[in-house]
């Protein structure tokens, strides 16, 4: 009896231990969780990919260096999450003061269906959201492996659904001037993004 | 000395890449499939695993309540929807899920299983219902994917799957507490 009593003290502490060191000491119990954390701590880094815009304009990602970045992950045919997304985007955009777009922020919606979403497509897409190609710019990025790298760096997973979808991740991501990734926000909340951003931006010109 | 080829049997299939490659293409298969065909793999593989290493088990679980909650802290493990993630991405982890199933919770659970008192299966299984029915709520009303490799959609079939679960182990908890069971054991006794 004694060593059952041994025994199941010994169980419960395997138990604790294993549970905290998979859930990163109980703070991550899902992938996506743990993945946030990841990026949060990686150095900063602007990859160095080339993008066009809806105007059909080319950048290298590098040039957004220097502004604090909000940005998001789309295709233009989604029908699910997408829409709601890049409407709550246009939200964000209208409650945040128009005088930070001049130098200090950029807002960012990459498409990862290169395919589809051509110029022309982007082009239409961001007419419906009103988006202007200085402040709001919609990216394709014309090559695939660079494609790759840009969602790699931050994370983003994509995967096919049924032969037109796709799922991924939904969120809007903060960069700040140095490239890190401050910020993974909850694309369904946007007063509370626009809150967090301009808090940022705040802080930036007080600099 | 059969059931152990059979479970090992088992075993040795779910490990073959193929089939453990269609397995886990589906969330479904892989949660209540292959993690379940492993735990019964464990199963069939203990009354061997009982006879070889007779004093591990005398000792250090008697009571059989040590066994029990080794069982229940490999399934918390197996429930974090984490671990299904990383399963498939670190091989660390692939094969611990092939040793904790099976022979962490398996061998364990049917070892214990007889020394325990009714009263104590019982809350065993109301344990494992609402243990269950919490996956459920959490899988099926989740406006987010909580694993990174499968679709919103399977993620709502696990929910559903886990549903299932509870309620047929709250059926067999009635059943177990308000008919009589004797007359199914009487021969074991005579």
């Amino acid at each position: 009896m004694k060593k059952d009593i041994a025994a199941g003290i010994g169980i419960v502490v395997f138990g604790i231990i294993l549970l905290f060191f998979t859930t990163n000491g109980f703070t991550a119990f899902t992938m996506e969780q743990q993945r946030v954390q990841d990026l949060q701590a990686q150095p900063p880094e602007f990859p160095d990919v080339e993008v066009v815009d809806q105007t059909g304009e080319s950048y290298n990602f590098r040039e957004f260096e220097n502004k604090h970045v909000l940005m998001t992950f789309i295709y233009t045919s989604c029908a699910a999450a997408c829409p709601e997304m890049s409407t709550n985007m246009k939200h964000v955009y209208e409650l945040t003061e128009g005088k930070y777009f001049e130098d200090d922020l950029v807002f960012l919606s990459i498409s990862f269906d290169t395919k589809r979403d051509t110029v022309e497509v982007l082009g239409r897409y961001a007419e419906y959201f009103n988006a202007d190609a200085e402040s709001w710019k919609m990216l394709r990025v014309p090559d695939d492996k660079e494609l790759e790298k840009l969602l790699s760096v931050y994370g983003v997973t994509v995967i096919p659904e049924g032969d037109a979808d796709y799922q991924h991740n939904t969120s809007f991501y903060i960069l700040n001037p140095e490239g890190r990734l401050i910020e993974v926000l909850d694309y369904k909340d946007p007063e509370t993004a626009a809150e967090i951003l301009e808090k940022y931006l705040r802080e930036q010109e007080e600099k | 000395m059969r059931q152990f080829y059979y479970g090992l049997a088992l075993f040795l299939f779910l490990a073959l890449p193929p089939v453990r490659h269609l397995l886990e293409s589906i969330m479904a298969m892989h949660m209540h499939m292959q993690m379940m065909l492993l735990l019964v793999s464990g199963l069939l593989m203990a009354p061997f695993i009982q006879k070889k290493f007779p004093a591990l088990f005398m000792n250090f679980n008697k009571s059989g309540y040590p066994g029990l909650l080794l069982f229940l802290v490999i399934i918390l493990y197996w429930l974090l929807p984490r671990t299904m993630d990383e399963s498939l991405e670190l091989w660390t982890v692939e094969l611990f899920k092939f040793i904790s199933l099976p022979f962490l919770a398996g061998v364990p659970i049917r070892d214990s299983w007889p020394k325990l008192r009714e009263a104590s299966q019982v809350v065993f299984f109301l344990v494992l219902g609402v243990i269950f029915s919490v996956m459920s709520y959490l899988y099926v009303f989740s406006e987010s994917t909580l694993c990174n490799n499968y679709l919103m959609t399977d993620q709502k079939t696990v929910g559903y799957g886990f549903m299932f679960l509870a309620i047929s182990i709250l059926i067999y908890v009635l059943l177990i507490l308000f008919t009589d069971q004797r007359q199914y054991f009487e021969k074991d006794s005579s």
